[in-house]
């Protein structure tokens, strides 16, 4: 995978961006002395170098191929996942019609490796798992149908998870055939320049129940990719394995990869650790490793969102949004709060911060994305519009009650789901190089679903008049850098100074305010956090403290599941200045934007099914978005 | 001239019908056997193991290959049971599915027809909107936020757009209206790009405009926005070489289309077709009930 900023080699005259044409220079930064807004030319937008354009997409979609998918009831295919992403409708496997509101510039089929495919073998009866009398069973079970055929799924689940399946789940005789069929579909939708399918797949490490997986994204096309097979976790459930394999691909290949974890929250602990998997002590060499092959996070996702937890950021009032903390991914083992730091975004960053101290590197050094890991085919996540986390959650009367995942004491129930999210990323254009690329450099945003436009930019010479540009991002690349770079070095007597950007999604709700949240390493090693509201709509007031302490409202009406944008601003900029630098202690900024309230997915369905919900249960929601944040060095 | 000729599908039928009837009698018309005898000659056997052996790449093992003997003994069995019980006379599925094989018959045939550059060119002329890239829209638009401004957005909106719309406009307009972080100057968008930026709604209206010059206000979810058309361009039609495939792939599915629709239209003369209605008793006028889709 390649480090550091790196643009693709290729002068591109496009249509489709509104900015005209867009070159990509083939320098490592963007070509800042070409940029001239001064210049009496018309068109202001000629002869740049940085990303006009944001892409929204789902980076961690499931098809039928995945095991865990079908046995749930999945019967669409990659031809069903990629039309629907692209925007055509499809019948889901359950019998409703279903479309997305609007279509997904990219997405990643990421179907888990071990076992892919095996489900449909199964179904199908092909004869490369009817030599074993398990597979005669499921075979004949799944096509019962009815009972058969959920107690069929739950065996499968049950044996493989216990490790007594009866085919090795990465043999490459039964791999190979099913690889190559999602390359070739990839490559049959890939559509430079209209719509970008990335390969890849989802690695499976579990250890004990706890959630370690990571989809694994190509930057290339069928020639590279086809020549391995993806690496799964009867290879290994350790992420330095899968480092040396994604290394063994680039060696073997000439391509690059890399790989995103998500489900912090469901790792009881060990995402975001202290120590390796395999029980050492984290050291420059494994940190330098991690922040190469995972420069992003998926930070919410239907399994919850992982940002923040009100535990662990007591002053946070919007910490506690989508919360998942009852145990691990099987339910296996309950939480307890010293696992909390382990698990999500905000306090794996600041672990990240205080090794870098110690080591000089910084292993948990990502971006954010979101995305939905829907084991639907159809990444549907607005609220309007939530299929759900797998096929037995799709839209029904009963789904809200159903167990995503129980155990006997605690369980996850249906309405628990969240409808979330979606990778926005900043890039030249919409094809696989550049969005790769995008990710590489962390230049991209989570968000719950909606699709605001959020632009973050760090310097030390930003001014308020700034944030009342018409241009706001050629200043923002002019004067600073954007989300995921790094700033170092403070000059004598500057704080950092951070342009923030954004603009609502224009079919969802308005926006509440713009936050920047910073973590740095004190004095004494420990690392500490603190929000700061930066902009905030409706002219309400930031007190001394940097915080706006006025709620901006609530116009949602819960039982007609609607709302109105009479409340809250559709576009807030702003330049803001840290009040409480000190160009002695490392640090991270990242924003977050919030929008006003609206119904969440849960009042739509009491709505349309005509339910009565249990009183804890949610009907409404504040959807936000997660930039990646932007470092801070005393020295480089 | 003879070239399209040999195109025609009216000739393809008759060679069709002609091919029909020559392997019809070329079959071995054995009757359905009665007396409860099945053999599995050495041919299918050795037929059978060929196939699994593509597959498979090695030959089938003893176990496997009794398991092919055993399908194959147990299809036979069924089918006879089948045609004694009358099952292919009734049976909805087996009804369709008979009828479509004599479509797949046709269809096979007509696909062997290889299109040549001329006859897909000729189809391509004939049906651009299927092949035509999308149109596209340079514009400037002046974005007034009815947030900020309230009841006097759309006054603002009005009296901005007379000054715009005069012949020697002062108005700076990168400087006009409010700032909006997509910026004013948007060249060649499609109505799939405007619509990622605007809101599919404003997307339509903004493609339904049609000369160039001021327009406005045109309302989006962010708020109004004064539009200045500078360049309305259709979308080209792609040449073939750059769109072979697709325009084979269209091609073959219409001729499979027509083939069909021939076929059936000759086949049906054959037959004297009688319909009996009932007769309608009630005096009501009979309820449209619309088609199940």
């Amino acid at each position: 995978m390649r480090s550091g900023l790196n643009f693709t080699h290729q002068a591109v005259a496009l249509i489709m961006l509104f900015s005209g044409s867009a070159y990509a220079t083939t320098s490592a930064m963007f070509d800042k002395d070409n940029i001239q807004p001064e210049k009496k030319e018309f068109s202001p937008y000629v002869n740049r170098g940085y990303p006009t354009n944001v892409y929204f997409g789902d980076t961690h979609l499931h098809t039928s191929l995945s095991m865990d998918a079908g046995t749930f009831g999945n019967r669409l295919g990659l031809d069903d996942a990629y039309r629907f992403t692209r925007g055509e409708e499809v019948t889901a496997s359950k019998g409703y019609k279903a479309k997305l509101g609007r279509p997904l510039d990219f997405v990643v089929i990421a179907d888990h490796s071990d076992g892919m495919g095996f489900f449909d073998m199964f179904a199908t009866g092909d004869p490369a798992v009817m030599d074993q009398p398990e597979g005669r069973k499921w075979n004949k079970a799944i096509n019962q149908g009815g009972q058969a055929a959920v107690d069929a799924a739950l065996e499968i689940i049950t044996l493989f998870s216990q490790n007594k399946f009866p085919w090795k789940t990465n043999d490459p005789k039964l791999m190979k055939p099913v690889w190559q069929e999602v390359i070739a579909a990839a490559e049959k939708y890939n559509d430079p320049g209209k719509f970008t399918a990335l390969i890849g797949y989802e690695w499976t490490s579990l250890v004990k129940g706890n959630n370690l997986h990571r989809v694994v994204i190509y930057r290339d096309g069928a020639n590279e990719a086809r020549q391995t097979l993806p690496f799964t976790l009867a290879d290994s459930a350790d992420p330095e394995e899968l480092w040396k394999a994604m290394q063994a691909y680039e060696n073997k290949t000439g391509g690059d990869l890399l790989a995103i974890p998500h489900n912090g929250n469901l790792s009881n602990g060990i995402l975001f650790d202290v120590e390796t998997l395999s029980g050492g002590p984290i050291d420059k060499n494994y940190a330098e490793r991690r922040q190469h092959w995972e420069p992003l996070y998926e930070a919410t996702q239907i399994k919850g969102d992982g940002e923040a937890h009100p535990l662990l950021s007591p002053d946070d009032e919007f910490a506690d949004y989508e919360t998942w903390d009852l145990g691990n991914l099987d339910m296996s083992q309950a939480k307890t709060d010293d696992m909390l730091p382990g698990e999500y975004a905000r306090s794996g960053l600041k672990r990240g911060l205080e090794f870098e101290q110690k080591l000089g590197v910084n292993p948990y050094k990502f971006g954010m994305i979101g995305s939905t890991d829907a084991h639907t085919s159809l990444p549907a996540v607005e609220e309007n519009n939530f299929f759900g986390k797998h096929s037995g959650v799709e839209p029904s009367p009963g789904r809200t009650k159903h167990v995503v995942i129980g155990g006997e004491k605690d369980k996850i129930m249906g309405y628990d789901m969240a409808s979330s999210g979606y990778a926005a990323v900043w890039a030249t254009e919409n094809t696989r190089e550049a969005l790769f690329d995008a990710m590489a450099r962390r230049e991209t945003y989570a968000t719950t679903g909606p699709r605001m436009a959020v632009r973050f930019f760090g310097g030390w010479d930003f001014v308020k008049e700034d944030a009342e540009s018409r241009m706001p991002a050629e200043i923002g690349y002019k004067k600073g850098v954007p989300m995921g770079s790094d700033l170092s070095k403070a000059p004598d007597g500057k704080s950092p100074t951070f342009l923030v950007a954004a603009l609502k999604d224009s079919m969802s709700g308005n926006l509440d305010r713009i936050q920047i949240i910073k973590g740095w390493v004190g004095k004494d090693g420990k690392a500490q956090e603190r929000v700061y509201d930066v902009a905030v709509s409706d002219d309400r007031k930031i007190d001394e403290s940097g915080r706006c302490k006025t709620p901006v409202g609530n116009t949602v009406d819960e039982d007609k599941a609607t709302w109105t944008n009479t409340i809250g601003d559709p576009e807030l900029l702003a330049v803001w200045t840290d009040p409480d630098f000190d160009p002695g202690l490392r640090a991270f900024y990242y924003a977050r934007v919030l929008e006003i309230p609206t119904p969440r997915w849960t009042a739509y369905e009491a709505k349309r099914f005509n339910l009565k919900l249990p009183k804890n249960v949610k009907m409404t929601t504040q959807e936000r978005a997660y930039t990646s944040p932007i470092w801070y060095s005393p020295n480089t | 001239m003879l070239k399209k000729w040999l195109h025609e599908p009216l000739l393809h039928f008759l060679l069709i019908g002609g091919a029909i009837f020559l392997l019809y009698g070329l079959q071995k018309h054995e009757p359905v056997d009665n007396s409860g005898r099945i053999v599995i000659t050495q041919a299918e056997i050795s037929r059978m193991s060929t196939l699994w052996e593509r597959k498979w790449q090695r030959p089938p093992n003893p176990q496997e290959l009794e398991g092919l003997i055993e399908q194959q003994i147990r299809e036979e069995v069924l089918y006879r049971e089948a045609l004694a019980m009358g099952l292919d006379r009734n049976d909805t599925i087996v009804r369709r599915r008979l009828a479509q094989k004599v479509e797949f018959i046709s269809q096979d045939l007509a696909s062997q027809a290889e299109p040549s550059d001329e006859v897909l060119n000729e189809y391509l002329d004939d049906h651009p909107e299927k092949f035509k890239e999308s149109d596209y829209i340079s514009f400037v638009q002046v974005y007034l936020n009815a947030d900020k401004r309230g009841a006097e957005a759309q006054k603002d909106a009005l009296r901005l757009l007379e000054e715009l719309k005069k012949d020697h406009s002062e108005v700076d307009i990168l400087a006009a209206g409010d700032p909006f972080m997509f910026g004013q100057v948007h060249e060649r968008l499609t109505e799939h790009g405007a619509s990622r930026l605007f809101g599919k709604d404003f997307a339509k209206k903004l493609f339904d405009l049609k000369e160039k010059g001021w327009h406005g206000p045109l309302e989006s979810g962010y708020g109004m926005h004064l539009i200045r058309i500078d360049e309305e361009t259709e979308g080209r039609l792609p040449k073939l070489k750059d769109i072979r495939e697709r325009v084979r792939d269209e091609w073959l599915a219409k001729q499979r289309r027509i083939m069909d629709e021939s076929l059936y239209n000759e086949l049906r003369k054959r037959y004297q077709i009688t319909v009996e209605l009932p007769e309608i008793q009630s005096k009501e006028p009979a309820e449209l009930v619309p088609p199940l889709r």
